[in-house]
């Protein structure tokens, strides 16, 4: 058995009544992919937004690498190697696809606005050194062709798999996809799911939210069930889609 | 140099095109603020009179040097910057310019009671030390550090702040940091740019500093095109030259002006020059090249 690389432990968040994640517990090995299913309002985003630090949680723990992260804030998590890409597009529409990823860089490199300002040879050499790591970001998404363009310009695919490359520029150990494949067609969705197994073969672990069933049991190698902010079911592809209390919460109950 | 400028231009010219000058970098400084960062101040005058007074009672109390004046103007603004950007910057969009506008009102005010400034009176008698030589110099020297702040890592940071603040905290940026920061650095521009006014006015009054004032800098801003550079420059010689010029119409001076505005919301509302970059001008010709290869490629 491997390594775990997340876990969440009792994680509860209340907005005032509502409780919108419950008590969830949860490891992630290193190194697998793992997706995260439930129905619309189960919870899902609101568990990105815990890992990622843009909600303290309410109650319990959450450890990344055995590092308790509860509270910290986002940009330190993303220092310590989780990054991710969100469910209605963040990109940062006016600049160009490679300033999006240059972004991604940003937290492994240091020049401040006197660098800047001086334009001495280290920060000469940094920011080559961005532009070429940023670069083989890029082309791991297909995307080097485009680095001119501004974000806002590209094709509604291309941006989800923008988004993929800035936080691959980041150097994350753990990557959060929240909703990779919405609104791809058929083809958009083989390659990208060519290009998540690429990154998994990085050595990176991929936690995922989806809502395209093929593509989540094709994909991953456990699937945990949330509705109602409470987990349901956890296990293999196959034992999920045999799980009665799945079926209750995505078809219904049978009457009688 | 000064008594090149003499032999070809009156003294009115010299006063406004120095004037002109001053008023661009305070604007370039708030244009690094609410332009590339997003970050909405209506109190830039006020960081403009904390900078004047600071020179003017240096040279006055002191009788230090001018450039010691100066750049102790330019610091004290950027402290005070760095003071009301740590509370204040935590907010955004509209409840930002709120407080930036209690601020300039509140530092009019104290101005207004100080004993050291003169109070309602004034500060009066204040050396002519600024040269519209000083001044060009200078207003190169802010253009330069607006292009090689914008084009860096750091500038990244801002201008990612000002699209998505959420996707840039999640990408590893410390947005409060980088706020201030930018804020400090606005604000020292605009310090310098009040130390030049100070001693080139040679009398202080709190009034001349109000919102008004603060106002002007942000239409300058946005006539321009928020964010740009060229931009601001653009702004900000179009509405302080066209005042001097519009002189025999002066009554109707503010409803030119408003009509200005109103037109130009509707022709170009993110300003005239609005997303036109100065590394992108520089870049077209490279751009072009690189275009026709790709499609070149493609076929």
């Amino acid at each position: 058995m491997s390594k775990t690389i997340l876990e969440m432990d009792n994680v509860t968040i209340r907005f005032g009544g509502l409780t919108a994640v419950d008590s969830v517990d949860m490891k992630i090995e290193e190194g697998t992919i793992r997706a995260l299913i439930g129905p619309n309002g189960a919870g899902k985003s609101t568990i990105f937004n815990l890992i990622t630090g843009i909600y303290p949680p309410t109650g319990g723990e959450i450890r990344f690498c055995d590092t308790p992260i509860n509270g910290f804030k986002p940009h330190l998590i993303t220092e310590m190697g989780i990054a991710r890409t969100f469910q209605n597009i963040r990109l940062f529409s006016e600049m160009t696809v490679l300033d999006n990823v240059k972004i991604g860089r940003h937290c492994r490199t240091k020049a401040g606005f006197l660098g800047a300002l001086l334009r001495g040879p280290g920060v000469k050499s940094e920011e080559r050194a961005i532009t070429e790591e940023s670069m083989e970001a890029l082309k791991l998404l297909e995307l080097d062709h485009k680095s001119d363009e501004l974000a806002k310009n590209l094709p509604y695919g291309e941006q989800r798999r923008l988004e993929i490359a800035r936080a691959m520029a980041s150097n994350p150990k753990l990557i959060l996809l929240d909703e990779p494949a919405a609104g791809m067609n058929p083809q958009e969705k083989q390659t990208l799911m060519s290009m998540i197994r690429k990154i998994q073969d990085k050595g990176l672990t991929i936690f995922l939210v989806e809502h395209d069933m093929k593509f989540v049991m094709n994909l991953s190698d456990r699937i945990m069930v949330l509705d109602y902010g409470r987990k349901i079911a956890a296990g293999s592809p196959a034992e999920i889609k045999s799980n009665p209390a799945v079926i209750a919460a995505y078809l219904g109950k049978e009457v009688g | 140099m000064d008594s090149i400028f003499s032999m070809f231009l009156n003294d009115y010219y010299i006063q406004v095109l120095t004037m002109l000058g001053i008023y661009l970098i305070a604007a370039l400084g708030l244009n690094l603020i609410t332009g590339v960062t997003g970050q909405l101040s209506f109190g830039h005058a006020a960081f403009l009179s904390i900078g004047a007074y600071t020179s003017a009672i240096i040279s006055l109390k002191l009788q230090l040097p001018f450039v010691v004046a100066l750049l102790a103007a330019g610091l004290m603004t950027a402290i005070w910057g760095i003071l009301l950007g740590y509370p204040t910057l935590r907010l955004s969009g509209d409840y930002l310019g709120i407080a930036t506008l209690g601020f300039g009102e509140i530092v009019r005010v104290v101005f207004l009671n100080m004993k050291i400034t003169g109070g309602a009176l004034g500060l009066a008698g204040i050396p002519r030390s600024t040269s519209l030589t000083m001044v060009i110099i200078l207003v190169f020297f802010t253009i330069l550090s607006m292009f090689r702040l914008e084009n860096s890592r750091f500038g990244r940071s801002l201008i990612a702040i000002r699209e998505d603040e959420i996707a840039a905290e999640s990408m590893g940026i410390n947005i409060t940091k980088t706020k201030i920061t930018a804020f400090a650095l606005g604000t020292f521009f605009a310090g310098v740019g009040g130390g030049l006014y100070a001693h080139l006015i040679q009398y202080l009054n709190p009034q001349d500093f109000g919102f008004v004032k603060s106002f002007d800098f942000l239409a300058f801003i946005v006539l321009g095109g928020l964010g740009s550079i060229p931009g601001a420059i653009l702004g900000t010689t179009v509405l302080t030259l066209a005042p001097e010029f519009l002189r025999f119409v002066a009554d109707y001076r503010m409803m030119i002006y408003g009509l200005l505005m109103v037109f130009m919301m509707i022709v170009r509302p993110r300003g005239l020059l609005g997303g036109v970059k100065l590394s992108r001008l520089f870049a077209k010709k490279k751009v072009q090249t690189s275009d026709t290869s790709a499609s070149g490629g493609a076929n």
